[in-house]
């Protein structure tokens, strides 16, 4: 390393994927030249996706060797949750990175369902698939090296959380660049503790509504729509037009993001701080100013609303109080 | 459920933890008998924070509720349940009872096991376990009780009174009688409303004018009422107590003034309006011969046009027909709905009298003059109204019934010795058809409710699905809308007669006047709160709180509650999708930890 005696030792970082689609790794790029300050300030000691790192490196660290770990993904499998607990050990710090890992995200969507589901769903009966003998993944195979083994397939997505002790939460999915930057800086001044429960950072406490710049117009939702059967009227709140948008449910820290872009907001930084409960906490909301004499209108409306589970969990099954399918 | 939220972690950090005391009552045999209350009292008594549970043949007695006082004092008990009768007999006996012992009177919940346990669960065992479970889920919620004070509101010792008719004026004078400042406004140049336009009135057959002038004299003539006329309302702010109405003033041949009026109570007696038959309504508009029962009124007064003479067209009319019900009593399919789709399917309540007291005058004026009366049915209900029927009778009016399905024709007379005839199957001769020739058709023509809803804006007043505006309860509080501070004086309400109408401002000027009197409201305590924290101005809680009870604060940009107005319905807490509205004595904490223990495991106690 370099002669320079008086500066600060870098920080040891780790980025881990779990169940996820690949989105936080690439978000981690996201923050763009403020990667060369990264790289400036901290060593990469394993990061799967972009470095050939394996598990026996982490393995032979000596506990807390690393300072700052980022687990993106939900845990799925035996491999997710052996990994969680082995970089719980390895950390100082362990962060719950995108919503996969902190509510589930969209693979706890599979929680619906069960193992025999969904087996049945990629293996069995699906257009797209061609699979005359039923074959399915057996955890252990005969060959002729002997015995093969893969991860179990748990029967429900968990959150990190449910594995081992999280210290703090970066929401979103992906999380915004800018947060996550801010989140890093914080991490490496010192001005953060290592050891927190699981407190969100790289975001803030209220909600969506907060940073959208569309005005309430105070009006009932007459009738629901999806964002590909009609152009919103500009300016105007997306829920109050009858768009489902969570952004009155869901915790800011996107700057609005898709609002922004004329989407309504899907949900993605989880509920804000003092909600439980995503989905309900929208639920009600809605239920609130549906633009309904009767019930029977109420009901009407409300059938108006393709996918509930989807639209109000798309990112939080995982955390709601819905729990999971048995 | 094994869940290990329950009652406990209602401590927070540092906090001393929560000490219960469970009071349950026997009351003689009526809960013992049915419930084992030493079982009850053991089993609860090992439930978290419970520090004490006992038992008492008669809670509610002066020594039962001395000996509750001394036990919440030797075990240093700072929040009581009560497990007893109905809290609507007995929580405020036993709120006094634990402020006497020093605790504030908001920590104590009431445990109904009399009408909702032993007085309807036959089965010892079950009504047993049922009471268990009613206290275990009082414990779970009143672990997480805060100490709260009843909210004292500021009145402002003055009223607003809108409208100026009979019911206004009325009301008015009552209010300024007990001392109180009235401010009046009136949207037309005159005060005295729709009796302005009335020759005699039922069932006394007195000059309107004899009755509305002296009472308009003496509003003007009252220093503490202050009239406003020409005005229009504006804008509206403030709750109960200090409400401040913006009026717009029209002065001729200059700008409109505007005036705040500042008010503790408000009073709405804008009156309604008489039904306009559609154009061809038997006949109306289409032959000059149909008019209403208001028009016949104006041609029946000595000062009004034709000088009290009954003419058409310069003819004196020998022959009237009256016909019931235009307007009114109508049925969907059969009558034209107006334009917001509803039919007055309501009785106007004024017709039928009104119809025999224009009959017997008619009568009495004008000897050997011919009268029909085409009705459904004839309702003259009120006090004196039965007598003008009975007089009609006797002086010959010709009564003939019709099926509402089937109702009465105005035509042209097809032999020309009228200029009408008035076609109909009459029930009282079998359904024989009958055509009655005639000069003269009066419509008792209906009431409805006027166009009220700049009105309804600025104060959200309630409405009934007949479009009147809405009493909060027809028999208990009948003059009060939802809206705290918001009174009902008079036919704003539903169809009245004059009697009726200034009954009802009365009685309304008489609630306003005990509330402004009082100097303050005292309220419970029972209100939503707003986290300024986690509040993000969502509105979500504007757009559905039916007091308007919530604004925005525009600086901070988060919602806030109208203290004053908010009656803690709840629905702006249950809304809120950043859970940063709570209500005072219904937190999340305490519903959740409520329903946790109401359901979750609890060791019964099998014998004492």
């Amino acid at each position: 390393m370099s002669g320079n005696g008086d500066a600060a030792p870098k920080l040891k970082v780790a980025m881990y994927w779990a169940a996820s689609c690949g989105g936080c790794d690439i978000s981690l790029l996201e923050i763009g030249v403020n990667l060369l300050e990264l790289i400036k300030i901290a060593d990469v000691v394993f990061w799967p996706c972009a470095a050939d790192f394996k598990y026996q490196h982490v393995a032979d660290y000596p506990d807390e060797y690393i300072d700052v770990c980022f687990y993106n993904g939900a845990v799925r499998t035996s491999e997710q949750e052996e990994i969680a607990r082995l970089l719980r050990r390895k950390s100082k710090t362990l962060i719950s990175y995108g919503e996969c890992a902190i509510d589930g995200g969209i693979p706890a969507l599979a929680n619906l369902t069960n193992p025999k589901g969904i087996y049945d769903a990629a293996y069995h009966h699906n257009p797209s698939i061609d699979n005359p003998d039923g074959v399915e993944p057996q955890p252990i195979t005969e060959c002729e090296y002997g015995e093969l083994e893969i991860p179990k397939f748990y029967d429900q997505v968990l959150r990190l959380k449910d594995v081992v002790e999280v210290d703090y939460e970066i929401p979103g999915c992906p999380p915004q660049a800018e947060r996550v930057w801010e989140a890093i800086q914080a991490v490496a001044g010192g001005a953060v503790p290592a050891r927190n429960n699981a407190v969100k950072v790289a975001c803030f406490d209220k909600s969506v509504c907060d940073e959208c710049p569309l005005e309430k117009r105070l009006t009932k939702i007459k009738e629901f729509k999806r964002p590909h059967e009609a152009r919103p009227e500009p300016d105007w709140c997306l829920l109050e037009q009858g768009f489902v948008c969570l952004g009155r449910a869901t915790r800011s820290g996107c700057g609005a993001l898709c609002i922004k872009g004329g989407l309504p907001c899907r949900g993605c930084y989880g509920p804000s701080s003092n909600v439980e409960d995503q989905g309900t906490a929208m639920i009600s909301a809605i239920a609130s100013i549906l633009d309904a004499e009767t019930e029977e209108r109420a009901k009407q409306l409300i059938d108006e609303i393709v996918d509930p589970v989807g639209t109000f969990y798309r990112f939080s099954l995982g955390s709601s109080h819905l729990k999971a399918h048995k | 459920m094994s869940d290990d939220g329950n009652a406990k972690g209602a401590a927070g950090n540092g906090a001393h933890e929560p000490r219960i005391g469970v009071f349950i009552c026997h009351c003689g045999g009526n809960i013992a008998d049915v419930v084992d209350v030493q079982r009850v009292a053991s089993t609860i008594g090992k439930l978290p924070y419970v520090v004490d549970a006992s038992t008492r043949t008669f809670l509610c007695s002066d020594p039962g509720q001395v000996r509750m006082e001394k036990v919440i004092q030797d075990h240093k008990i700072d929040r009581v349940i009560v497990a007893a009768c109905s809290p609507t007999l007995h929580a405020l006996t036993f709120r006094r009872a634990i402020s006497r012992a020093g605790l504030n009177p908001f920590m104590f919940e009431h445990v109904n096991i009399r009408e909702q346990v032993s007085w309807v669960v036959e089965d010892k065992e079950a009504a047993t376990l049922k009471a268990i479970r009613l206290i275990s889920a009082a414990v779970g919620r009143i672990a997480h009780l805060e100490p709260l004070e009843k909210r004292r509101i500021p009145i402002h010792p003055a009223a607003m009174v809108i409208g100026g008719g009979v019911a206004g004026l009325k009301a008015a004078l009552d209010l300024a009688q007990r001392g109180i400042d009235v401010a009046l406004v009136e949207k037309s140049d005159k005060l005295g409303g729709r009796m302005l336009e009335l020759d005699r009135v039922f069932p006394t057959n007195e000059r309107a004018k004899d009755l509305i002038q002296p009472l308009i004299n003496e509003v003007e003539n009252n220093s503490r009422i202050t009239v406003y006329r020409n005005t229009e309302l504006v804008d509206s702010s403030g709750v109960v107590g200090d409400f401040n109405t913006k009026i717009s003033i029209r002065q001729p041949g200059a700008e409109a003034r505007e005036v705040e009026i500042k008010s503790g109570a408000i009073l709405i007696a804008v009156g309604l309006d008489v039904y306009e038959p559609h154009d061809g309504e038997y006949g109306y508009k289409q032959y000059p011969e149909v008019i209403g029962l208001l028009d016949l009124q104006k041609m029946m007064n000595p000062d009004g046009p034709t000088g009290g003479k009954v003419e058409v067209n310069g003819k004196p009319v020998k022959r009237v027909a009256f016909i019931h019900c235009v307007g009114s009593r109508q049925w969907s399919g059969l009558h034209k709905p107006q334009a917001d789709g509803k039919i007055n399917d309501y009785c106007s309540r004024y017709c039928c009298s009104g119809i025999m007291h224009a009959a017997v005058e008619l009568k009495d004026r004008f000897p050997g003059i011919e009268i029909y009366d085409f009705h459904e049915d004839i309702r003259t209900y009120g006090r004196g109204h039965e007598e003008m029927y009975t007089e009609a009778s006797e002086k010959g009016v010709v009564f003939l019934r019709y099926d509402p399905h089937k109702p009465a024709q105005v035509l042209t007379d097809p032999q020309g010795k009228a200029p009408l005839i008035v076609r109909v199957a009459d029930r009282l001769t079998e359904g024989l058809e009958v055509d009655t020739p005639v000069d003269l058709v009066v419509l008792g023509n209906g009431l409805q409710a006027r166009d009220m809803s700049s009105l309804i804006d600025l104060y959200r007043c309630s409405r009934g699905a007949d479009r009147f505006l809405l009493e909060v309860h027809p028999k208990l509080r009948p003059v009060e809308l939802a809206a705290f501070g918001l009174f009902l004086a008079g036919s704003v309400q539903g169809p009245m007669d004059i009697t009726e109408a200034t009954g009802m401002a009365a009685a309304s000027a008489s609630k306003a006047a005990a509330l402004i009197t009082q100097g303050f409201l005292e309220m419970d305590p029972f209100i939503a709160k707003v986290n300024e924290d986690l509040c993000t101005g969502c509105q979500t809680c504007l757009t559905i709180c039916p007091y308007d009870a919530i604004y925005r604060d525009e600086e901070k940009e988060i919602a806030v509650v109208k203290e004053a107005q908010c009656t803690g319905c709840g629905t702006c807490a249950a809304a809120c999708p950043s859970n940063a509205i709570s209500q005072f004595g219904f937190t999340d904490d305490q519903i959740i930890s409520e329903v946790k223990m109401l359901l979750g495991d609890i060791q019964v106690t099998t014998k004492v």
